[in-house]
């Protein structure tokens, strides 16, 4: 059933499945997204807060699923996911480093900035290990 | 789809994924808005149900995963022998709150989704429901792993319906984020009828083999209910004042086993 025959790239793309989902629902459900607003500097969210939150969560919870169709398809088949959920996750550590290097309020909790970071390096090693990073398949001679 | 010519088949089962899907959304993603259409000015903690309408929509995406499981590989028996009990069972389950607050749409679309289910299963030639295939040992797979974890299973299942017959307000007494009032009994007596039906495509399963389609039903569900557990503990800081332990053991112990029946025999399906 799963056509991913790596293993190490099976269990990243099933931990950050699970990861999504947990943040898709905390995003998506008001007393999770609340206590997770407060984690996090203590911002007031207020309902148009709520609804943009909601809306991250489905998306997460979206990229969740896509993993998991990641799983079940061949990684030549993933690799344009791939390369778009690497930028995707990149972009997301570059602000969440921007926003901890330039809010002091948010430097209490590092959490988010580590989660991304992994999230990030996790799809590069899952992107290198299925053999089609751009450059590798090129004959320089 | 379905991995059959046969229209009549796939409308059914498009008619039961469309209903499925659409309450397991409602249910688990607008608990409210169901809360909102049963209301009928008794409930006294809106929390209590809110938790148990969120649990009823992730078992209706279980059951939505298992169709779109059936579409690439085909009908299972396992899956009618679940759903179809159950229905039966949530009909009458639903009957109650529907005459108290004089909404029939569950009941109806209960029962549309059960014609089309039994539609379904007696034009795709499974025959006899009763007449029970034996496989040529228990559960149909040698591993022991996922052997000992079914019987886990159908043990856990058995006893949580043993509880509700001893002491039917055990979930709810004893989960400080649970009040028991009488509408939130009923949604615990819900949940022991989803249990029978477990214990029903479980024992199918222990006589005629292992069903992957109910293994991604299961790993779904459970899934589902573990990150509202990982989502409950993190809103809480970690603390599990509030909690019940038995619960807790109960989502884990499910979360984890889905997963490893399913990653042990995966590749055999």
């Amino acid at each position: 059933m799963i056509k991913n025959n790596d293993t190490i790239t099976v269990i990243i793309l099933v931990l950050i499945s699970i990861v999504a989902l947990i943040y898709g629902w905390m995003f998506f459900n008001g007393p999770s997204a609340e206590a997770f607003s407060n984690r996090i500097g203590g911002a007031e969210v207020g309902e148009a807060g709520y609804f943009w939150m909601r809306l991250i969560g489905v998306i997460y919870i979206a990229l969740a699923i896509g993993n998991v169709y990641a799983l079940l398809a061949t990684p030549q088949e993933c690799a344009v996911y791939y390369r778009a959920m690497i930028t995707l996750t990149f972009f997301t550590f570059l602000r969440a480093l921007w926003i901890t290097m330039t809010n002091d309020e948010s430097t209490t909790n590092l959490m988010p900035l580590i989660a991304q970071g992994l999230v990030w390096l996790g799809f590069l090693t899952v992107y290198t290990r299925s053999g089609q990073r751009i450059g590798t398949n090129i004959t320089w001679a | 789809m379905f991995k059959t010519d046969d229209k009549i088949i796939e409308i059914c089962m498009a008619i039961s994924f469309l209903i499925v899907t659409m309450y397991g959304v409602m249910m688990f993603f607008d608990p409210n808005y169901i809360l909102s259409r049963y209301d009928s000015g008794t409930n006294p903690d809106e929390y209590t149900m809110l938790v148990f309408i969120t649990w009823f929509g992730m078992f209706n995406l279980g059951a939505a995963a298992g169709i779109i499981y059936m579409g690439y590989k085909g009908l299972d028996r396992a899956y009618f022998a679940y759903v179809i009990p159950l229905l039966v069972l949530l009909i009458y389950w639903n009957l109650s709150p529907a005459e108290q607050s004089g909404n029939y749409t569950g009941v109806t679309l209960l029962s549309i989704n059960l014609l089309a289910l039994l539609i379904a299963r007696y034009r795709s030639g499974f025959g006899n429901p009763f007449n029970i295939p034996k496989a040529d040992q228990m559960w149909g797979v040698s591993d022991g792993i996922t052997k000992g974890l079914l019987w886990l299973a159908l043990i856990g299942q058995s006893v949580n319906v043993l509880i509700y017959i001893v002491d039917p307000g055990n979930l709810i007494n004893n989960t400080g984020f649970l009040e028991m009032s009488a509408n939130a009994q009923h949604f615990a007596f819900g949940m022991m009828l989803i249990s029978i039906a477990w214990i029903i495509t479980l024992l199918f399963q222990l006589r005629t083999g292992l069903s992957m389609t109910m293994v991604v039903v299961a790993l779904v569900i459970s899934t589902l209910w573990w990150v509202l557990a990982m989502n409950f503990l993190i809103a809480n800081n970690f603390e599990t004042e509030g909690g019940n332990m038995l619960l807790a053991v109960t989502i884990n112990i499910n979360f984890f086993a889905s997963l490893i029946i399913f990653f042990r025999n995966q590749s055999n399906f």
